[in-house]
């Protein structure tokens, strides 16, 4: 197959019948929110898919050393879920001269960015995360991993973490999800949410 | 100043309840005292280690972990 049958290919790729006749089709894009001094990020979970990329670049916090939440909620963004113990989250965090770990099993947000030592609010820095939701059609509980890199401002070495959240209410329907800081507005980036067939 | 908030996009400002809540949320957190990066190291394993080395060294546990945290902010410690 040469070069000249490439749109084929993509053809092929976006609706291939696979050998148990399963049909591929490539992730779709739902939303792009561009951050300038936010208090919150909103962004629906529709139409719901079986998994959700969630893709942050570049975001930088107004408020240096806070830390980047999630939160979801189940009745299409009306409110979300800010209950003492509605989420578990755990991270890994790690660069070339140490690592530790962080977690809770009971929260009133999912961290994205440590328990308490977050994103350095220098625009030169930069949280970059690329996050898999599993939404609630194909999950038990609503969960979200990946990995961010930043900055923290308190130590103020670059850190690589590996993140996982769940909402703890099993069977919820989640349909929305919304980032905020621990403290002081969003200051910029941009956010990115794919849906994958 | 007026807090904005962004909905599938459209940016909207907060209403007054939003915004009185948010920034209750936002002072809680920073009266909040911040830990020291170094407590999320101290596994039970390093407990442990620093308990054995206080008692070889004829040291205190805390003086003990003084100690290692010297050595890993020295290091870069995350």
């Amino acid at each position: 197959m040469g070069l000249e049958d490439s749109v084929d290919i993509h053809t092929l790729h976006s609706a291939y019948a696979g050998i148990s006749g399963a049909v591929y089709a490539d992730r779709v894009l739902i939303s792009k929110s561009v951050i300038n001094n936010l208090a919150t990020l909103d962004i629906s979970l529709s139409p719901l898919y079986p998994y959700y990329e969630l893709v942050i670049m570049g975001y930088v916090p107004v408020t240096d050393n806070a830390v980047l939440y999630l939160r979801v909620s189940t009745d299409n963004g009306a409110t979300f879920d800010a209950g003492v113990a509605a989420y578990a989250w755990d991270d890994f965090i790690f660069n070339a001269l140490g690592t530790a770990q962080e977690g809770s099993l009971g929260d009133s947000e999912i961290h994205l960015s440590g328990a308490s030592d977050g994103v350095s609010s220098s625009t030169s820095d930069g949280l970059n995360a690329y996050l898999t939701i599993y939404s609630s059609r194909i999950s038990p509980r609503w969960q979200i991993n990946g990995g961010c890199m930043y900055k923290e401002g308190a130590t103020t070495v670059f850190a690589r973490t590996l993140n996982s959240g769940q909402y703890l209410t099993s069977g919820a329907n989640v349909n929305a999800i919304r980032l905020l800081s621990s403290s002081g507005n969003l200051s910029s980036g941009t956010v990115y949410l794919y849906g994958l067939p | 100043m007026s807090l904005f908030k962004m909905v599938d996009g459209v940016i909207l400002e907060m209403s007054p309840e939003e915004e009185a809540s948010i920034r209750a949320e936002w002072a809680a957190n920073e009266a909040r005292p911040h830990p020291d990066p170094f407590d999320r190291q101290i596994t039970p394993m390093l407990k442990a280690l620093a308990k054995e080395l206080a008692e070889a060294l004829r040291l205190t546990e805390v003086e003990v972990l003084a100690r290692l945290k010297i050595s890993w902010e020295n290091n870069g410690g995350i």
